[in-house]
């Protein structure tokens, strides 16, 4: 709980977000780390819309599958561009293992892009086409035998002679690829590389990359706007909005420890609610029940999360005798709509106390792995909502935009 | 049953092949009258022979084509050979020189920002079509007039001598010619560059190729199609200029255009004057055969 709290200060304070590793702050990542360190990098294309990338510091280090995640147009694309060389920074820096490459052209660069649309030479066979940089460099000669490994490694044999229009997508992903990565690139850069795949080839290609890199050892970032395949693949994870990074971890904290409701939101979270901190000060009121802290909060109002695994569902039998006062973070609700999810069921609760003004989400989200039990639609149930468990996400006025957006969800799970 | 179905999926067949020969026949019947006809009549015309008193005399000889291979009365003489390759060569420098200048301004007008800008350029580069050849390329005798700044400025560095025109010669007509054919490429070019995939130029940035590869490799395959359309709409027109070069090329500067039209004009010799058009059909169609089976139209050829 503190340590959530400490976050949630640190962010507002507009403090450099680092990956809270556990790290000794006397190691905190500089210019001269091993990796990529992007120092400070702003970009605007057109004064009125503002910036596109605001002040962005992160730190990537070697060996990550780092992903960029963020809804379109918050400037994702532009920052991996930037780090591509095919666009410039109005201010900021970019070192690779302590070099600043943030002044060399794109041709220069130890870095490689596959394109979202792969942008595969339509004239050129999948040999020419994966030995394009190895000739532009004047490398060809002495390393075509590479073009021979790459092509054996993704499963491209056979296919040398063909042009690219008669491949199918995931074999022009391949080709993409090989043609990056036979240029041994320190780092490979990945915009969308999920977009243009279904569902069975997206859940192979993940796995492929996240081998690949494993036994690269090269920095791959990859840029999405799905955070199922982020999560899936990547070991570093940042959250991008507005030109600004909002959360920078590994994936299951930001998962499970959104720093705000715009994570949270992003994250797919459901069960973000107000909390009014109580005359107590270790106590607070949800909408629906009161909760008790072990320690003492500092906050008066705040957005909370609770995760809706964390959620018990008490005994039927245990919860009819307990009419009355309730306890601390009891909770009577009725199920609105059951969803087999196969592994576990979400059940979707009609809480009491909820007026439709309320801001915040107006159903409660549970998880059970309960499979024995039939759960009914308008049954009552008792849960109890476990304090410890709860995220705090900040205090509703420094997440304004975030608001309007739990509110829209909340109109949609009625 | 089956009968039926088959009756009327015939009658359907039937129906639509009327309708689509309903709708070919007017372009057709065209291409019959207008081209067809006058090619059939020009192979025929160039078999007969001039009469005394310039009418056409029906007495089927290869006279003419012996005319044109340079065989007189006085033995063999090439003019024709060279009127023909100054021709060529002419039609071709013009061609070469509008696509170097048509690159960039395509690029630059594909890249103003809004739409009124874009439409203003490409209305800029299209305005001299309202006035008619003739007139607009009297206009450039009064520009490369002694008195015009322009042939100051050139006699100032020593180009021409002081006090006297830049016309006629070799540089007034490739002026005159490269300003007429310019909006025929760079029309076309700029329709293809519009909608260029930038994805293309970028990958091969992004994988070291140099400036003149990204050209070679990313631009040229995907605006070859424009090029194509570009340089079949200058190179045969100025293969059969003779506007330009009658104006701004004096008595000696002749063009197979030159010729042809005054054979149809003053020398009254029909018969020849199909002929040398025969010999201009065939050059530029082999210049285009030539063209097709070139490095560059290869490499373009087989991307779609």
């Amino acid at each position: 709980m503190a340590r959530n709290i400490l976050n949630f200060v640190e962010s507002k304070a507009g403090g450099v977000l680092v990956p809270s590793l556990g790290a000794d702050p006397t190691l905190a990542p500089n210019v001269n780390s091993e990796g990529l360190y992007i120092n400070g990098i702003s970009k605007t294309f057109d004064r009125k819309r503002g910036k596109v990338l605001d002040k962005i510091t992160m730190h990537v280090p070697k060996d990550s599958f780092f992903a960029l995640l963020g809804p379109s147009g918050c400037g994702k694309s532009t920052l991996l561009r930037i780090i591509a060389g095919l666009e410039y920074p109005d201010e900021g820096e970019i070192y690779l293992d302590g070099k600043d490459i943030s002044k060399l052209p794109a041709q220069l660069r130890p870095v490689n892009t596959v394109f979202q649309s792969f942008a595969l030479f339509p004239h050129l066979t999948v040999f020419e086409n994966i030995a394009f940089g190895l000739r532009a460099q004047g490398t060809f000669n002495t390393s075509s035998y590479k073009i021979g490994l790459i092509v054996e490694s993704l499963q491209l044999s056979g296919l040398e002679e063909v042009y690219p229009d008669q491949l199918s997508g995931g074999q022009q992903q391949r080709v993409a690829l090989a043609r990056a990565l036979v240029n041994e690139p320190k780092v490979l850069l990945l915009d969308e590389p999920m977009s243009h795949l279904d569902d069975y080839l997206k859940c192979k290609v993940g796995q492929d990359l996240r081998d690949l890199q494993e036994r690269l050892g090269t920095i791959f970032i990859m840029v999405t706007h799905d955070r199922e395949d982020a999560m899936a693949i990547s070991n570093q994870m940042a959250i991008i909005n507005k030109g600004k990074i909002i959360q920078h971890d590994k994936p299951r904290s930001i998962f499970s420890k959104p720093n705000c409701t715009f994570v949270a939101e992003f994250m797919g979270k459901a069960n973000i609610f107000e909390a009014k901190r109580t005359d107590d000060r270790s106590k607070a009121f949800l909408p629906f029940c009161q909760v008790g802290f072990q320690e003492d909060i500092f906050w008066d109002t705040a957005w909370v999360l609770i995760n809706p695994d964390t959620i018990s569902i008490q005994d039927p039998i245990e919860s009819t005798s307990l009419e009355g006062d309730s306890p601390l973070g009891t909770v009577k609700a009725t199920i609105v709509q059951v969803r087999y999810k196969g592994y576990n069921v979400e059940l979707l609760c009609k809480l009491p106390n909820l007026s439709p003004g309320n801001q915040g989400h107006s159903l409660l989200q549970v998880l059970t792995t309960d499979h024995a039990r039939e759960w009914k639609q308008g049954e009552t149930l008792s849960l109890q909502i476990d304090a410890k468990e709860m995220v705090i996400l900040g205090e509703p006025s420094s997440h304004a935009s975030g608001l309007d957006k739990a509110q829209a969800m909340g109109s949609l799970l009625i | 049953m089956l009968k039926d179905f088959f009756q009327s999926s015939s009658g359907m067949r039937f129906k639509s092949r009327t309708f689509t020969t309903a709708l070919i026949a007017p372009g057709l019947f065209c291409l019959i009258v207008f081209l067809a006809v006058p090619c059939l009549s020009l192979i025929f015309l160039s078999l007969a022979s001039k009469g005394t008193y310039g009418n056409i005399e029906w007495t089927i000889s290869l006279e003419n084509y012996k005319r044109l291979l340079g065989y007189n009365l006085f033995g063999w003489r090439p003019d024709f050979f060279f009127i023909l390759l100054r021709s060529l060569r002419e039609a071709f420098v013009t061609t070469v020189v509008c696509i170097i200048l048509s690159y960039p301004l395509s690029f630059y007008i594909a890249s103003r920002k809004t739409p009124l800008s874009r439409f203003v350029w490409l209305v800029l580069l299209t305005v001299p079509f309202c006035t008619n050849l003739v007139i607009r390329t009297y206009a450039w005798q009064l520009l490369l007039d002694p008195q015009s700044p322009i042939t100051q400025v050139a006699a100032f560095f020593g180009m021409v001598p002081k006090g006297s025109p830049m016309y006629p010669g070799a540089f007034a007509v490739y002026l005159g010619m490269i300003t007429t054919f310019l909006p025929f490429m760079a029309l076309p070019l700029y329709s293809s560059i519009e909608r260029l995939n930038w994805q293309l130029p970028q990958a091969a940035k992004d994988l070291y190729a140099s400036p003149y590869l990204i050209f070679k490799q990313a631009i040229l395959p995907q605006t070859i199609h424009g090029l194509y359309a570009g340089i079949i709409i200058t190179f045969v027109p100025a293969m059969a200029m003779f506007v330009v070069t009658d104006i701004l090329g004096g008595a000696k500067y002749m063009l197979i255009g030159n010729l042809i039209q005054q054979q149809f004009s003053q020398a009254r010799d029909w018969p020849f004057g199909a002929t040398l058009s025969l010999a201009l059909m065939c050059l530029t169609l082999l210049s285009f055969a030539l063209f097709r089976t070139s490095r560059i139209s290869r490499e373009g050829g087989s991307i779609y």
